[in-house]
């Protein structure tokens, strides 16, 4: 018998790899009868679509705040611009 | 099948098909910059990203198909220059200690491997806190409280979706500390967001 500690750690390898049956297969079968486990793997699976939402939200645009570009920094990098188009 | 002049025409002015490098500071600057300061943490480091960003961008000019908006394709080349930022860092300091197998999350479990504290109800539908910005503010709390390489990984993984091989040459790691790693940073997150969003109910485990 596998212990909790073990399936987690599995459950969080096979979001990484394919692993082999048996090993998928004890995990199914504890996650059948562990509810802590299965809210493990849930909970994994909620925090990957979190991380690729989270990169969405990134993309829009937002009030300027402290994680605004200076105005010297937007100089600079305006400067870049110019001298990338003209060389 | 759409006909192509009503996509083209359905497209916002000016959002997609072409590129303006002289607006590029003002209109995707600010955003760029947050993007890369998440990632990189340091402000010099990410302004220097977005730099390097903007100058392959114009090398790269003839490589936008139109096909996705002007900030969409400025945001692909950013992430390509963090992920260059990993890489190079972790070579430069590849004396890093490597990481223990099986210490660190100890407490979450007792000597027979079952749950401490077992993992609560996050109730059926957890996305929907998706819809408010507290979470993510709370979201990102969560994440910099992470050691910098386990949040690394994590990113890397689900952010950019490198697969495991690619994330292992960037930090210079073999997959099976990887493993451990990303391990350690979901669990530590889910605790996390279990505490300081989804209510703190974790359940004593009743052996």
């Amino acid at each position: 018998m596998r212990s909790c500690q073990d399936i987690s750690t599995l459950v969080s390898e096979s979001m990484e790899r394919k692993l082999p049956l048996g090993r998928r297969i004890a995990i199914r079968m504890h996650l059948l009868m562990c509810k802590y486990c299965s809210r493990f793997e849930s909970q994994l699976k909620f925090l990957r679509k979190a991380a690729r939402q989270r990169d969405e939200e990134y993309h829009r645009n937002h009030d300027c705040d402290e994680y605004c570009l200076t105005d010297e920094a937007r100089a600079r990098l305006k400067r870049t611009i110019e001298e990338g188009r003209d060389g | 099948m759409i006909p192509l002049f009503a996509v083209l025409s359905a497209a916002p002015s000016g959002a997609t098909g072409k590129l303006d490098p002289n607006r590029w500071v003002d209109e995707h600057g600010d955003v760029m910059f947050r993007y890369a300061l998440s990632r990189l943490s340091r402000p010099d480091v990410a302004e220097n990203a977005v730099q390097e960003a903007f100058v392959s961008a114009l090398k790269g000019l003839d490589s936008f198909s139109g096909r996705s908006s002007e900030r969409t394709w400025l945001m692909g080349i950013l992430k390509h220059k963090i992920v260059d930022h990993f890489r190079k860092s972790s070579r430069e300091t590849s004396t890093e200690e490597p990481e223990a197998p099986a210490d660190g999350l100890s407490g979450l479990f007792d000597t027979r491997g079952r749950w401490k504290v077992g993992p609560g109800d996050w109730g059926r539908e957890p996305e929907a806190a998706f819809e408010q910005t507290e979470f993510w503010g709370v979201f990102e709390n969560c994440l910099s409280n992470l050691p910098a390489r386990h949040s690394r990984a994590f990113s890397l993984r689900e952010v950019d979706g490198l697969d495991s091989s690619e994330i292992c040459k960037v930090l210079d790691i073999t997959e099976t500390n990887l493993w451990v790693m990303i391990y350690r940073a979901r669990s530590k997150l889910r605790r996390c967001l279990e505490s300081n969003w989804f209510g703190g109910e974790e359940e004593p485990q009743n052996a």
